[in-house]
């Protein structure tokens, strides 16, 4: 007679408060919900508010209800008779002792409720700790795991209770909460309770749901260093000395073909989540329809968008400390423009819309498209089609090795000299990556580095970039108005 | 029998009814298309709902019609709070603004305008900076501020004006709501929505069409409802824009809060991308019919 009575106290408070709240005051969606197993289980889960083991019963048709324990810790219900009745009758929760005295097993009476066919609803946490953080699993899971071999244990994920009501709080704020089951498993009863119960942990913060980001909480972008040489070689040695001396202090991430990722550990080729440069045929056609023509000839501008998106890419979603790129889609182009567009002379303002057309901020007015197929379809191109940002480096670097050793290299290479490939020209283009750097200067927030390879050794150069690349990436440190002297 | 049924059913009602049909069976017609074709069938059940909260502040008693209202309303600031995240030290200014939602609605479910706007604009959107300037006002406030009142003006301010609408002398002009948002929206969204910084040749074949949709279907239906012809044709031409600016609104929100991912395009995000154009027109709508169509 007193279990009916338990069982219709259940079935009372689920049906009538329980169920509708979460249903229409908190708005759970619950994600594989299917995978809970229909025999006995263990449903293990993060811990953050009183309102998960609701939530978790709630993953059981209503005909299982009586059969669904959570496991409540004794010297927190118990201690007085509200708490005794919420926790024990109208949740159907088994009490156990965090703290036992006398040797007793505080398992015994979870393990007897699993061998009777019931579920479990356990939190190995052990208490709700601070919101949003989840503590290290204690190894009491570990084991009961080792105690019931082939016990299944359901990995759940909740995220939203400790928003709604997280500890130290009196009153709950509705909000939504997902509740991601995970897929069932069993434990080894070989293995250590501790390894079980770290795995445990895994499984569960496995399906955890990118968090949404908070106001104030966006992670700094990474710093941004950009490598422009009009000689490839040399441009190309410096990356990778560049990237090899900054990586050894801060992840690094370089971007030329194939993208390089470099750490204390040394440098390799980057195959993680970051897209690598795949040439489109169709933006190929489009060059060759527009004419681009010199630095952004057909496949080359095809590679130049392709790293102007990674590049942009890796700001929206900072995966490394510090971006080194070979060439600089923006300071290319604008040079580029100078040179070729503006025949080497161009006002501030004229680069400053440019800089404004790249960069995406403004589109190109529908009067001037003309113009621009004409003199600079390569900037047409980027900003009506929309192909990429490419964005500003925080510092740049220029190598620029006098023009005579320039035409001596190119000729050394054994191929055609291209139309651009004379002297007055390279002197224009060079001239037009300074014009550049000075701009970006006087803009604000850039570090403009110019560098003749005839005169120092690289390696002094290296030593710049890194100095003046660890200062900025260093975390900026308050300080005190009273402070000052 | 089921002619004599249907004449019994206000016109409107029909075609509201028969425009979300068709954008269901469209919806699921197309979803295995892929792309922005696979959210088409969260986007027309949620018209289905639209739909039958629009025809139950017009036919329905309004005790229920509004605590429909208001159900909608709570639901979609609660889903609004939980992908945009403020503070945990805010919190009490969520409640804040789920409380507005009565305050919001009184006003309108008495349809004194006057009390409205003395109401929702001056003491909620005062009142909810005030509150939230109690818990210690360090770094973050405002960022909290501004999530805050967008979720109140759009899912509070907004909506509540289709309950002042419910007391509009013309019959009908709810559905027509619905049917002119229905029409600015769907070419949008099949062929793509003018959003900041991502270019402009899809939403050069969508906003066209759906200006011509909408233009055209307030000058068709308009006058079911008794407004004249050229006003409800300007009605679908307002709300069109309106429906462009909260799509505009919506994407750049969307961006800021990294729901782009499709899979949070059909999960809980995707209810700002169905909602926020709608509720945008809601209030441009409502104030055209009052002032300048009577």
């Amino acid at each position: 007679m007193k279990r009916l009575f338990a069982n219709l106290a259940l079935y009372l408070f689920h049906i009538g408060f329980v169920r509708p709240v979460l249903r229409w005051g908190v708005g759970v969606r619950y994600r594989r919900r299917n995978l809970v197993p229909r025999g006995p289980c263990v449903v293990v889960s993060n811990h953050n508010s009183h309102l998960d083991a609701a939530v978790l019963m709630s993953l059981f048709p209503l005909g299982r209800l009586p059969h669904v324990h959570p496991v409540a810790a004794a010297d927190y219900f118990g201690t007085n008779l509200i708490k005794r009745t919420a926790a024990m009758l109208l949740m159907n929760g088994i009490p156990i002792e965090r703290r036992p005295k006398g040797g007793a097993d505080p398992l015994q009476a979870i393990a007897d409720a699993l061998e009777a066919g019931e579920s479990l609803v356990f939190f190995p946490e052990g208490s709700r700790g601070e919101a949003g953080v989840v503590a290290p699993f204690r190894p009491g899971i570990g084991r009961l795991v080792r105690k019931m071999p082939g016990l299944l244990v359901v990995p759940v994920f909740l995220s939203g209770p400790e928003r709604i009501w997280p500890r130290g709080q009196v009153v709950p704020v509705p909000l939504s909460i997902d509740a991601i089951v995970g897929k069932p498993r069993s434990y080894s009863p070989e293995a250590d309770p501790k390894e079980i119960a770290e795995q445990l942990q895994k499984d569960v913060l496995s399906l955890a749901p990118p968090a949404p980001p908070l106001p104030q909480a966006q992670p700094d972008p990474p710093l941004r260093v950009a490598i422009c040489c009009l000689d490839r070689e040399t441009r190309k040695q410096a990356f990778h000395e560049v990237c090899e001396r900054l990586g050894r202090s801060e992840h690094t991430l370089g971007i030329a073909d194939p993208v390089i990722e470099v750490d204390a550990e040394g440098m390799r080729e980057l195959t993680g989540p970051i897209p690598q440069p795949r040439g489109r045929p169709w933006l190929g056609a489009l060059a060759w329809i527009f004419r681009t023509s010199g630095l952004f000839k057909g496949q080359k501008f095809v590679e130049m968008v392709d790293r102007a998106q990674i590049d942009e890419a890796l700001g929206q979603r900072p995966a490394a400390r510090i971006v080194v790129t070979d060439g600089s889609a923006l300071v290319d182009l604008l040079a580029w423009a100078h040179a070729d567009s503006y025949h080497g002379v161009s006002s501030e303002t004229e680069m400053n819309h440019l800089l404004h057309f790249l960069s995406g901020r403004k589109p190109i007015p529908a009067s001037k498209w003309w113009t621009f197929i004409r003199k600079a379809p390569e900037v047409w191109l980027v900003n009506s089609l929309d192909l990429a940002h490419p964005p500003v480096p925080d510092v740049l670097v220029h190598i620029r090795p006098p023009v005579a050793k320039l035409m001596e290299r190119l000729r050394l290479r054994g191929e055609e000299l291209e139309q651009h490939e004379h002297d007055p020209y390279l002197e224009k283009l060079q001239a037009g990556y300074a014009v550049v750097g000075e701009l970006l200067v006087k803009r604000g927030k850039v570090d403009f580095i110019e560098f003749d390879p005839t005169e120092e050794p690289l390696e002094r150069l290296v030593e710049e970039v890194a100095e003046v690349c660890l200062r900025r990436a260093a975390p900026e440190t308050e300080i005190s108005p009273t402070a000052t002297p | 029998m089921v002619t004599q049924f249907l004449e019994r059913i206000p016109r409107l009602d029909l075609v509201l009814a028969g425009a979300v049909t068709i954008a269901g069976l469209f919806a699921l017609l197309t979803r295995r298309r892929g792309g922005r074709f696979r959210e088409l069938p969260g986007w027309a059940g949620f018209w289905v709902f639209a739909a039958v909260v629009l025809i139950s502040l017009s036919h329905a008693p309004k005790y229920i019609s509004f605590a429909l209202l208001a159900t909608w309303m709570f639901a979609a600031l609660r889903t609004y709070f939980f992908v945009a995240p403020v503070r945990p030290r805010d919190r009490y200014a969520i409640l804040a603004s789920y409380l507005s939602i009565p305050f919001a609605i009184w006003p309108a479910y008495l349809g004194s305008e006057g009390l409205f706007l003395a109401v929702v604009p001056v003491s909620l959107f005062l009142f909810i900076p005030a509150f939230l300037a109690i818990s210690q006002p360090e770094k973050g406030m405002l960022d909290s501020m501004g999530r805050t009142l967008l979720g109140v003006v759009i899912f509070v301010f907004c909506l509540a004006h289709l309950g002042l609408l419910a007391h509009h002398e013309l019959t009908g002009v709810l559905e027509l709501f619905g049917i002119l948002v229905l029409a600015a929206e769907l070419p949008q969204r099949l062929a793509g929505r003018f959003r900041s910084g991502k270019g402009w040749v899809k939403p050069t074949i969508g906003i066209p069409i759906s200006l011509v949709l909408a233009v055209g279907s307030g000058w068709f239906f308009g006058p079911l409802c008794g407004l004249v012809d050229d006003d409800a044709a300007r009605a679908g031409l307002l709300v069109f824009v309106a429906v462009t600016m909260g799509a505009l609104v919506n994407g750049a929100v969307s961006e800021d809060l990294s729901l782009t991912s499709p899979s949070a395009r059909r999960g809980r995000g995707a209810l700002l991308d169905r909602i926020v154009p709608a509720a945008y027109a809601a209030p441009v709508y409502f104030h055209y019919l009052n002032y300048f169509a009577p």
